[in-house]
């Protein structure tokens, strides 16, 4: 009951893992996939240096489980770049001098690529501010780091991306012909037997599936594809 | 720290999920985990299993049906931030949940573990709390729906009992609601020290308010009146169960409040 095989794609590759359900997304990047780019430092959900993108939307790899990942598609710093190319965000960031151990360095890029990309127009240092908020730097003093990203956010990068559209379009409405508590008739009384909503899973996949298909466009280079199609 | 070891049940239904927790007795509800894991990697928290319900696509949806807005309890808290029909109908609810963590949080954590949680900072029990919303906890002998305001019952304790699951929220819509917010955290996405929601209903002559915080708690305040701003901080200081700075904080979301509209 306590290994579990888990599939799913890292930076565009698939694997497959044997986990014990206790193990973090974290831990299995690092120690299994030896993609020791993404970093472990509070393991409670404070430091953003484990933060990775997992079916297009920030995650923190610490927080949650490898077996919750199953047929995700997660990318994390090592998928940002090609052989030994730095991305633009990561260019910024050394010309910027944006970093200096290192530590939060990954999770900060990973971070301003979700913060850069599919936006209408490039954020102000206060939105950088407070999209960067949730990582911590014990060296720069955070300045240089909203100069690299603010300098990034000036690259043809932002909008190609989409993947705050790709956000968007993973909200699911209701249909009220579906069965649900407001298909019961009138007030609920309590423990009325409820049978509706059981048994209904999978929907929404085929959009988790659009945001993968532009996260792996976007990997490919920095060329604008606008956004992308089937946004709305 | 490493969380302790425990069994993993992915539910591919609610009733699945259910038969776990009627089965096994320390077997915990998971679904964004952006509470319970922290808590079980500082072993605050022990599982013997955890149930998964993070694939019941369908607990993700949200809309409005014969007057009420429904979330489902996997709704995150990113969805509450952008979704069309919560920024017309229950922008409360947006406000609120831009101050819950950060983004990486806000796209994993879900309303339904926020509310099921029961953590006295959480924004989102007292923004259900003040808008009249109810909770719909199933279990496998059948489904009730509790009131917000009777779901908490203390700094990490609810109405919902270990076998039951928040699978819908339900948020009666009114017009000529005003809603109002306001928290002071340490810093922007950390946990709130006091915090106040205000909600208005002129037309159903009554205002509530409701605090949270890691200060202060839960607390929901039922003022009558017409609602109007200027009376609802003599009420709230002659309920006699607010004193002092909270006041202030109450007053701060009164004076932020907006108007919100439903028409259907």
């Amino acid at each position: 009951m306590n290994d579990h095989p888990v599939s799913m794609t890292v930076n565009g590759r698939p694997v497959t893992v044997t986990v014990p359900s206790r193990e973090s997304l974290a831990d299995s990047l690092r120690y299994r996939l030896r993609l020791t780019g993404t970093k472990v430092g509070c393991e409670q959900g404070v430091c953003g240096s484990c933060t990775v993108i997992v079916d297009g939307k920030l995650t923190r790899s610490c927080l949650m489980l490898s077996v919750q990942a199953e047929n995700a598609a997660v990318w994390t710093i090592e998928g940002l770049s090609q052989d030994d190319a730095l991305s633009p965000i990561q260019e910024e960031f050394r010309v910027h001098g944006a970093l200096q151990c290192g530590f939060c360095t990954p999770g900060m890029v990973v971070t301003a690529l979700v913060l850069l990309s599919g936006r209408s127009e490039p954020p102000s240092r206060e939105e950088i501010r407070e999209g960067l908020s949730g990582n911590i730097c014990r060296c720069t003093g955070y300045g240089p780091i909203v100069d690299a990203v603010y300098a990034a956010s000036r690259h043809d990068l932002t909008l190609p991306y989409g993947m705050s559209e790709s956000g968007k379009s993973s909200f699911v409405t209701l249909d009220s012909s579906d069965p649900g508590p407001w298909s019961l008739p009138g007030d609920t009384p309590p423990a009325e037997p409820e049978t509706s909503d059981r048994a209904r899973t999978g929907r929404g996949r085929g959009s988790r599936r659009g945001g993968l298909g532009r996260l792996k466009d976007m990997f490919r280079g920095g060329r604008p594809v606008g956004s992308g199609p089937g946004d709305e | 720290m490493k969380p302790p070891v425990f069994d993993y049940y992915r539910a591919a239904s609610v009733d699945e999920a259910l038969d776990v927790l009627d089965e096994r007795e320390g077997a915990r509800v998971i679904a964004g985990g952006q509470s319970l894991i922290p808590l079980m990697n500082l072993r605050l928290a022990r599982p013997e299993a955890l149930v998964d319900i993070g694939r019941l696509e369908h607990l993700r949806r949200v809309g409005v049906v014969d007057g009420s807005l429904y979330l489902g309890g996997l709704v995150t808290h990113a969805t509450l931030c952008g979704h069309p029909a919560i920024l017309r109908h229950a922008p409360l609810l947006a406000e609120a949940a831009s101050h819950i963590g950060h983004q990486a949080i806000r796209e994993r954590g879900t309303i339904g573990g926020s509310l099921a949680h029961g953590d006295p900072a959480a924004e989102l029990i007292a923004c259900c709390s003040a808008l009249g919303a109810s909770v719909y906890l199933e279990s496998s002998s059948g489904c009730r729906e509790v009131p917000a305001r009777e779901f908490v019952q203390g700094p990490y304790s609810t109405a919902a009992s270990h076998n039951e699951i928040v699978t819908w929220i339900r948020i009666p819509l009114a017009d000529d609601r005003r809603v109002g917010f306001y928290e002071v955290a340490p810093r922007p996405g950390d946990f709130a020290r006091v915090g106040a929601v205000w909600c208005s209903e002129p037309e159903n002559d009554k205002s509530t308010v409701a605090l949270f915080g890691s200060d202060c708690g839960h607390m929901s305040i039922e003022l009558g009146g017409d609602g109007r701003a200027a009376d609802v901080l003599d009420a709230v200081r002659a309920s006699g169960r607010v004193q002092g700075g909270l006041v202030r904080v109450v007053e701060a979301a009164v004076k932020r409040s907006m108007p919100t509209e439903f028409h259907e």
